[in-house]
């Protein structure tokens, strides 16, 4: 049986550990409820921006090409991984790191032996972790987070868009968190290059006026949506990683105060065997005398 | 009579959203204003002024570096980078 001492000293240091995490899931709620909105503050940009571009699209012949939409044979690939700069939220970091490697690994096999598959981290766990696993990791831009913006995520973008421009690659695959709801995340693949733009069969019955024509239109319409794609999904991130926080710091609370009662039970129980121990003694003290 | 309606929309907010007047706009090929009536149209704008005229003829100005305007139906809507 532990000593009372120690059980007192451990209690402590439980309860202190539960205010810790319990103060940081209320920071990370405060976080999330931030985060969120600007999600929503991004969507009618996003819906009005991909619905002018399907109606481009749909309007345009079959000629279409863009230079942002020329497949070609994935020879070398570039991946994004979104993760987060800090820790502590669950699995959501290396999640992303599994699916990344089980994507390779199944469906970019050659290229994964012959090294061609290079990597961008944005998030300093998931640089730690493509760094353990043996990846080439080209650039990080970890200090993205502190200013989040559309500005600064757009000069990133436009980083990539023009190594894919110039064929350095021929894929560019984005792995990130999505954003399901507070309590959910789910790590989703995407490519980010070569655009695929879905068209409607159903064409607009409105004759636009295009200006400057369709074509120069276009090119300078994709790379927008491609930043905004980007933006968006980093913004999921931020909001599923503090959803992850949320969630994961509820359940070290839950598990400090489940712990703190079991601490507790064993320390009255070792209170009790002390007293009844000292009572014994004093009995039989006294019934030593008497005898 | 029918109104026109603007919405100026940049990805962080909505920063006009109402009837007006008319809408001066810095297209790639030049300058436009688009009144109600307007054909339906999708434009590119290039670096400048937007210039807003609402309802009761007060002026606004917004900057702008890039953008798209679409208009259609008396409804226009401007999507900037911010």
């Amino acid at each position: 049986m532990p000593n009372l001492k120690d059980i007192r000293i451990r209690i402590g240091s439980v309860k202190t550990t539960r205010q810790v995490t319990s103060a940081m899931k209320m920071v990370s709620a405060a976080k999330f409820k931030k985060a969120h909105d600007h999600i929503i503050a991004i969507r009618p940009y996003v819906e009005k921006l991909s619905s002018i571009l399907i109606n481009l699209v749909s309007s345009t012949e079959n000629d279409f090409i863009s230079e942002y939409a020329d497949i070609r044979e994935p020879d070398k690939i570039l991946v994004i991984a979104i993760t987060s700069n800090r820790g502590l939220c669950g699995a959501f970091n290396s999640n992303v790191i599994k699916q990344i490697d089980s994507t390779l690994k199944s469906n970019y096999r050659a290229q994964l032996s012959n090294k061609m598959i290079d990597f961008i981290a944005i998030g300093k766990q998931g640089q730690k972790l493509l760094k353990s696993h043996g990846y080439n990791i080209l650039l990080e831009y970890n200090d993205l987070y502190n200013n989040l913006t559309y500005n600064s995520v757009s000069s990133i973008a436009e980083n990539i868009l023009n190594k894919f421009v110039s064929k350095n690659y021929d894929r560019v695959l984005v792995f990130y968190n999505e954003f399901v709801n507070a309590a959910v995340q789910n790590v989703t693949e995407n490519k980010l290059l070569p655009i695929e733009i879905k068209t409607t069969n159903e064409t607009s019955n409105t004759e636009y006026i295009f200006e400057p024509e369709k074509k120069a239109l276009l090119n300078s319409i994709i790379p927008k949506a491609l930043k905004t794609q980007l933006y968006k999904w980093l913004l999921e991130s931020v909001a599923a990683e503090h959803g992850a926080r949320m969630t994961s710091m509820h359940k070290a609370t839950d598990n400090a105060t489940e712990l703190l009662g079991d601490l507790q039970l064993m320390y009255n129980k070792a209170r009790q065997t002390a007293i009844t121990n000292e009572i014994l003694e004093i009995v039989s003290g006294a019934n030593a005398l008497n005898s | 009579m029918e109104i026109l309606n603007l919405e100026i929309i940049t990805p962080e907010k909505v920063i006009y959203s109402g009837d007006i007047f008319s809408v001066e706009i810095p297209g790639a090929s030049g300058r436009f204003t688009i009144l109600k009536q307007h054909a339906p149209i999708v434009a590119a704008l290039k670096n400048g002024k937007i210039n807003v005229v609402n309802e009761h003829r007060k002026n606004y100005d917004f900057d702008c570096h890039s953008g798209i305007i679409e208009c259609k139906d008396n409804k226009v809507t401007i999507l900037i980078e911010s």
